[in-house]
């Protein structure tokens, strides 16, 4: 979180992240070419460079996709979702190398434009086996290089965070277009078995975790309660709790985050003003709720982030009796006050 | 994340889960049988004794070799120059096929490099055996080869 924007917002912790994406990249690629080197001699430089970024964006790109369905499986590995736009932009820079690559070396070596032969050389569309495959790769590369550029809190403030989500999700097109880039390119003339394995395998992969994480948090979503008695809806045990961290609740279409913060508990709505982070997933760092995602911060009694910041998300109306922790799903306006609800230990 | 987004996402996913599949094993079914034999195969280390034809070109010299009977085949290529294309394969012609890629895929050579490829022994009765070198990123004929028998 900065009052101000800055071109990148480098921490001691995404310093030695940025450290660990340069050191695995460098060495992928090294070990790559050393070993076609040793195996294959009679390729050249550009082909190595061509396959080598190729893969790495590849796996790169599984990386990442991966990395937010196994952070809401599992919280630890929450910091990884934290610096996702830099492994993102990285990738971006692979493909693009990979991508100059190849349009030099299949293109670039006659007399029409290469741009021009890369849209012109092969317009057999109807044709599975001859079908156009660079072209899906290049689609693909328009959309990492609009999600590259726009990585940015100005963007994701000027666009706003709804157009900035949706141009984001795009990344799910992106990554189909490359499956079937390979699939209908390289697999066509440089057809091993282990190399579709290896996409299948990846694919499967993104394709469980992402339905899996998903149909849990569409159980939660559709979770039941009692039905409301003079505006409250009973929700859980108040031994439920953990001092720090919250419960959500899906009530009235949207989740409340419920967080207990020196013996009190606290409601307000889950979704970050940032980017739609969930902040029921967050913690209570320096008295603040502090959003998973890209450490917003809100105060737990008022939902305003704290000056200079503005800010701010619903509270709701929390009550305790009799062990159980009751809430009101109607929202009070933004940022508006409230004294939370004592828990009496006892109980 | 809200609701919405949750129920597309989850939406995407479930169409992913049909289409990449599909996409998938399509394009699998449809790679040419012969590439996934020949186009890997490593160069043989024994070369058949008999050159029984060879070819010139400016900047490759293929070979047609054969054992003494003349039951076993190979085609010997060896680039002498850079080709300028960075990578392309070679077509045997099979019952005067119109349609190359529909002909007999025999492997795939790089810019540099010699390469050896078994070649059918299924000879018999036939004049002359065609090959076509045949970049397949542009949908090109580079060259043809014509070897008489």
């Amino acid at each position: 979180m900065s009052a101000s924007y800055t071109a990148v917002g480098w921490n001691r912790q995404k310093k030695i992240y940025d450290w660990l994406i340069a050191g695995f990249s460098i060495s992928y690629l090294l070990i790559f070419v050393s070993v076609t080197a040793i195996v294959n001699p009679n390729y050249t430089f550009e082909t190595v460079l061509i396959r080598s970024t190729a893969t790495l964006a590849i796996l790169l790109l599984h990386i990442i996709l991966s990395i937010g369905p196994l952070a809401r499986l599992n919280k630890r590995l929450l910091p990884l979702l934290y610096n996702r736009r830099h492994l993102g932009v990285t990738m971006f820079c692979i493909a693009a190398i990979h991508s100059l690559f190849s349009l030099f070396q299949f293109h670039a070596l006659g007399n029409v434009n290469p741009l021009l032969s890369l849209f012109t050389s092969n317009t057999n569309f109807t044709s599975l086996p001859a079908f156009p495959f660079q072209l899906l790769g290049f689609l693909a590369l328009i959309i990492f290089f609009l999600m590259a550029i726009t990585s940015h809190d100005f963007w994701l403030h000027n666009l706003s965070p709804k157009i900035w989500k949706t141009l984001h999700m795009f990344v799910y097109l992106a990554y189909a277009l490359i499956v079937m880039h390979v699939m209908l390119g390289v697999i066509q003339f440089e057809t091993s078995p282990v190399f579709v394995m290896l996409l299948a395998l990846g694919a499967g992969w993104l394709i469980t975790i992402h339905l899996f994480a998903a149909t849990k948090e569409v159980k939660k979503d559709n979770q039941r309660f009692d039905p409301v008695v003079n505006g409250f809806v009973e929700v859980c045990s108040v031994n439920d709790f953990e001092e720090g961290r919250a419960k959500m609740f899906c009530l009235d279409n949207e989740r409340i985050a419920i967080y207990k913060h020196e013996n009190k508990l606290y409601a307000v709505h889950n979704v970050c003003k940032h980017q739609g982070g969930p902040l029921g997933e967050g913690k209570i760092i320096d008295g603040c709720i502090t959003c998973p995602w890209h450490g917003y911060q809100y105060l737990p009694q008022n939902g305003q982030s704290p000056p200079p910041f503005k800010e701010k998300v619903n509270t709701y109306d929390v009550k305790v009796a009799g062990g159980k922790v009751y809430v009101n799903p109607t929202p009070f306006e933004e940022g508006t006050e409230q004294a939370g609800a004592i828990i009496n230990e006892r109980l | 994340m809200m609701k919405p987004l949750r129920k597309r996402h989850l939406q995407i996913w479930i169409a992913l889960a049909l289409l990449l599949p599909a996409g998938i094993v399509s394009a699998w079914l449809y790679v040419p049988g012969a590439a996934t034999i020949e186009s890997l195969k490593k160069e043989s280390p024994a070369l058949l004794p008999e050159i029984a034809y060879s070819v010139e070109g400016n900047c490759y010299t293929a070979n047609l070799r054969s054992n003494q009977p003349g039951t076993s085949w190979q085609l010997e290529w060896k680039n002498k120059a850079p080709l300028q294309v960075p990578s392309a394969v070679i077509y045997r012609r099979i019952n005067n096929e119109p349609d190359i890629t529909k002909n007999e895929l025999v492997g795939r050579i790089e810019a540099r490099g010699n390469y050896i490829f078994p070649l059918n022994a299924n000879t018999a009765g036939a004049k002359e055996m065609k090959f076509f070198l045949y970049d397949f990123i542009h949908q090109a004929t580079i060259d043809s080869l014509i070897f008489k028998l």
